[in-house]
């Protein structure tokens, strides 16, 4: 499986050239001219942490309309980064766009990705301003979610509220997703104790939840039964649960209402950069939305009415990502877990 | 035959020279694998900018959490091996040394735990024993109700130090078995026969004479149950975060994967500070091993007498079954049962049980991909390794002395480095120019191949040890040259420790997460891939199928290796009192 050098030399010939044609790339183009460019090049790598069935049904969507075929690597956040990184640094780039739920590394490393413009994308230019930056869009801000289990709890009579998730009626009875594990579960301890205060994260502590390595495993004892509200979680833990008939189901959780962020970008060292352009493009057209929007799992913040079928939030207000390490270790330790 | 050939004195003959080449090249290639990504790591991680980082030490070693991470995980290391190194000889005794085997189907009781990966195991165990929604959950407090015993669930919890234990020690027992099985089978059976001849009982037999004969597997596995108590990571991280007890492997997991930019000079650091301690432990396992005598393989035809447990036999035997019901069978079936379900839940309802997720991966090309080149994978590269580790062995015995020790512990260094660092450091150092393997299948053997030198290099140790030098001194004297004597002397004698080595190394290759989630994707999937897609996005149900799948590639795979790789001698082995 491996290439003869001869191809590899004219392959990272090709790939320097990709990067002295990057900046061509944010030029103005007509879309008819996109489109062949992109169809010419026939190909597109998402990397991307969202659910696996988000991203095949994006794909796929994409590739009707515009007959390239996608395919994507699906990672946690942080491996992906790495993965990522490490390819950029040896400047054999294999994606084409990255998906991932933090922010931290389109600041610290703003040359790796493409300027969100409306001259490289004019899309962009019905996506609400506030959710454009240099050189990433946000795409998603995802409510934090509590999953629970129908059996246990009819639907209706769940806790709708942080306040109502320390009745100590459930005593014995959450599961609580190790925030530990992440930087968005830290963002998510961040914002309830500023709007909460550390008495309510201590209140949590007293219920003494058990905890889950993740919110994927968090669902699956839901499922199951061995516990009856888990959170925080996301609806695409819960999503093939419920396609299957388990006795689970999921609920915003508000007062505060907390969002996590998800950005999307395209990498400068695109192999294919007409068809990431393109993908950048009809994403943030209404036909992106409405395909990532059909699965009814994601909240695109350009669609707060759920015009297009998608979760609708007004105004939602996303959770910090960058928190200090000693700011980590006090909400953490309120919630009464060791500091790590 | 030469003077010079009788007095055991190097011929250097051309064929002697080119063997000699092509063990230099083998050596330069794995430690090229081993220390090259892993300078890469060091010295981004330990030196930017080339400058040694001391803060970082001082930084990372300082955190109150890691004390008590190395405390539980020193608990654990502790436990596990006092547990799991008796536990396992033990069996492996019963089972090659008394008449309590039957069969062919006796050796591969023991090692049923190891033919899943640990995550598959973890969630079996989950199946059965949570206390609310495992299958035992209703039945045994119904049991204890009956009696009158009012027991709270969460005190029979999985979710615990007895659970986390428990589980170590079934993930440990196969590894001690397998090592110490292939030493027993290789052993010269005379010290036995003779302590029997002079009344010598059969425990006393057990516990003076045949365990100190087998001493360097003894050793081995001791360290290869430390490592790993060290290492395992889905155990502590499903049972261990539920009962709030933190161990190191989780808490290194934690410093790579819960923000960005990841820890990795923390984990290093951490990295480096177990190579001193795994190295210090194998030497002073290699000093404890050869302080006194152990049997070797002699020169004498062996033909091993069974020892004859008389009344003993069946206790035995029921207890090896009891063992095997108990740790294997129940959480197999648990996992089966699961697989057939559409969602894990604590009932089972028949007319919901299907085949529907064994369907999902076949109907899946990328899933049958992974499946189908896992399995070559694993194959290739385990015989590989094991081959590289069992010929530095001999070599390492051949040249003795300091080059010896440094040998040992230079190829036990990847035991000490998260795969996920070691993964990142194969990708920066061979996956571009000069050597763009990036997204090969070649990338991921390199890494396999580094990663799993030292459980190879362990069990290939612990067979070479046990075989004498009279039968490689009397090839040498009749004019053999080492590439023949390896070839038809040392080879056969330690293929049962390589072969057991072998059957360890697959079932880690197969169910291997964290290398595969930086070096594998859709251009050379992996199961590894899959179980990671799975247990972040999918359902237990799918995990329990996938697992079955692999508990079924790994079970055929493992049968075959102990059967092709048993001592020739053993199947003629008769009972003591025939």
């Amino acid at each position: 499986m491996t290439i003869r050098p001869a191809l590899k030399a004219l392959l990272s010939a090709t790939l320097v050239a990709g990067f002295a044609t990057a900046a061509a790339a944010q030029a103005p183009i007509s879309r008819d001219a996109l489109v062949k460019a992109a169809k010419a090049e026939g190909k597109l790598m998402l990397y991307s942490s969202s659910g696996e069935t988000q991203s095949k049904t994006i794909l796929s969507a994409f590739e009707a309309e515009f007959g390239i075929q996608g395919s994507h690597l699906r990672l946690t956040t942080i491996p992906l980064i790495q993965r990522m990184s490490a390819e950029i640094e040896g400047k054999d780039v294999q994606a084409d766009i990255i998906s991932v739920s933090t922010t931290v590394p389109f600041i610290d490393h703003p040359d790796w990705f493409v300027k969100m413009t409306k001259d490289y994308a004019p899309s962009l230019a019905n996506w609400p301003g506030r959710w454009v930056s240099a050189n990433y869009i946000s795409w998603t801000a995802d409510n934090f979610y509590m999953a629970y289990n129908t059996d246990q709890i009819p639907v209706g009579q769940h806790p709708k509220t942080y306040a109502d998730l320390v009745d100590p009626k459930w005593k014995g009875k959450i599961l609580l997703t190790d925030p530990r594990v992440a930087d968005n579960y830290f963002g998510w301890l961040d914002g309830l104790e500023k709007a909460k205060g550390a008495d309510f994260l201590r209140k949590i502590a007293s219920l003494n939840a058990t905890l889950t390595a993740s919110g994927a495993s968090g669902a699956q004892m839901i499922g199951a039964g061995a516990f009856a509200i888990n959170f925080p979680t996301f609806p695409d833990f819960s999503a093939a649960l419920i396609e299957k008939k388990a006795p689970v189901a999921v609920f915003a959780i508000t007062e505060p209402t907390l969002v996590s962020e998800r950005v999307i970008t395209a990498l400068t060292g695109a192999p294919h950069p007409n068809a990431a352009r393109l993908f950048i493009d009809w994403i943030v057209s209404e036909n992106g939305i409405k395909a990532a929007c059909k699965n009814g799992t994601v909240a695109v913040v350009a669609d707060p009415d759920r015009k297009y079928g998608c979760i609708g939030l007004k105004d939602p207000q996303p959770v910090s990502y960058i928190l200090t390490e000693e700011r980590k270790k006090q909400l953490v330790r309120d919630l009464g877990l060791s500091a790590n | 035959m030469t003077d010079a050939a009788v007095s055991g004195v190097k011929v250097e003959t051309p064929r002697y020279r080119a063997v000699s080449i092509i063990v230099v090249l083998l050596a330069l290639f794995v430690f090229a694998a081993i220390f090259f990504p892993l300078g890469v790591i060091l010295q981004r991680a330990l030196l930017p900018n080339w400058k040694p980082d001391f803060a970082l030490w001082a930084t990372t070693l300082a955190q109150p959490e890691l004390l008590t991470a190395v405390r539980n995980t020193l608990i654990i290391a502790f436990v596990n091996t006092v547990i799991s190194v008796p536990l396992g000889i033990f069996f492996a005794w019963l089972v090659e040394r008394t008449d309590a085997r039957w069969g062919a189907l006796s050796r591969l009781l023991p090692v049923i735990p190891l033919l899943l990966p640990p995550v598959a195991m973890t969630i079996g165990w989950l199946f059965l024993a949570d206390p609310r929604a495992g299958f035992l959950a209703a039945p045994m407090q119904g049991f204890f109700r009956s009696i009158g015993l009012s027991i709270d669930p969460s005190s029979l919890a999985v979710q615990s130090w007895g659970g986390l234990i428990l589980l170590y020690v079934l993930f440990s027992v196969p590894h001690v078995y397998v090592v110490a099985a292939a030493a027993f089978g290789s052993l010269d059976p005379s010290l036995e026969e003779a302590a029997r001849i002079f009344g010598k009982g059969r425990l006393k037999c057990f516990l003076s004479i045949s365990v100190p004969a087998i001493r360097h597997a003894v050793g081995s596995s001791a360290l290869l149950t430390i490592i790993s108590s060290f290492g395992l990571y889905s155990i502590p991280a499903l049972l261990g975060t539920a009962a709030r007890i933190d161990v190191l492997s989780v808490y290194i997991y934690r410093l790579l994967h819960a923000t960005y930019p990841p820890k990795i000079g923390q984990a290093v650091v951490l990295g480096v500070v177990m190579i001193f301690v795994i190295g210090l432990l194998w030497l002073a396992q290699r000093r404890i091993a050869s302080s006194t005598g152990h049997a070797q393989i002699g020169g004498m035809g062996i033909r091993p007498n069974l020892i004859s447990l008389g009344g003993w036999r069946w206790p035995a035997r029921i207890l090896l079954l009891l063992y095997v019901l108990l740790t294997s069978v129940l959480p197999l079936v648990a996992l089966f049962i699961v697989s057939l379900q559409p969602f894990w839940r604590s009932t089972i309802v028949f007319d919901q049980l299907s085949f529907a997720n064994f369907f999902e991966f076949w109907s899946d090309r990328q899933s049958r991909a992974a499946i189908v080149n896992s399995a070559w994978l694993a194959v290739l590269t385990t015989t590989v390794v094991v081959l590289i580790a069992g010929i530095l062995s001999i070599v390492g015995k051949n040249v003795g002395g300091a080059r010896e020790k440094w040998l040992g512990v230079l190829t036990k260094v990847p035991s000490a480095i998260p795969h996920i660092v070691f993964a990142v450091g194969v990708l920066v150092a061979f996956g571009f120019a000069p050597f763009f393997l990036n997204g090969t299948w070649l990338i991921i053997f390199i890494c396999y191949l580094a990663v799993y030198i030292p459980q190879a290099s362990i069990a290939a140790e612990s067979a070479v040890q046990q075989v004498g030098n009279q039968l490689v001194e009397a090839s040498r004297i009749f004019g053999a040259r080492p590439g023949r004597t390896f070839w038809t002397v040392q080879l056969p004698l330690i293929l049962p420790g390589l072969a057991a080595g072998w059957a360890l190394i697959f079932t880690l290759v197969v169910g291997e997460l964290n290398a595969a989630a930086i070096l594998a994707g859709p251009r050379n999937p992996v199961i590894g891939y899959l179980i990671l897609a799975l247990f972040d996005n999918g359902t237990y149900s799918q995990l329990a199928a996938l697992g079955s799948i692999i508990g079924l590639v790994s079970g055929v795979t493992v049968s075959i290796a102990l059967i092709l790789g048993r001592p020739r001698f053993s199947s003629k082995a008769v009972r003591a009192d025939d």
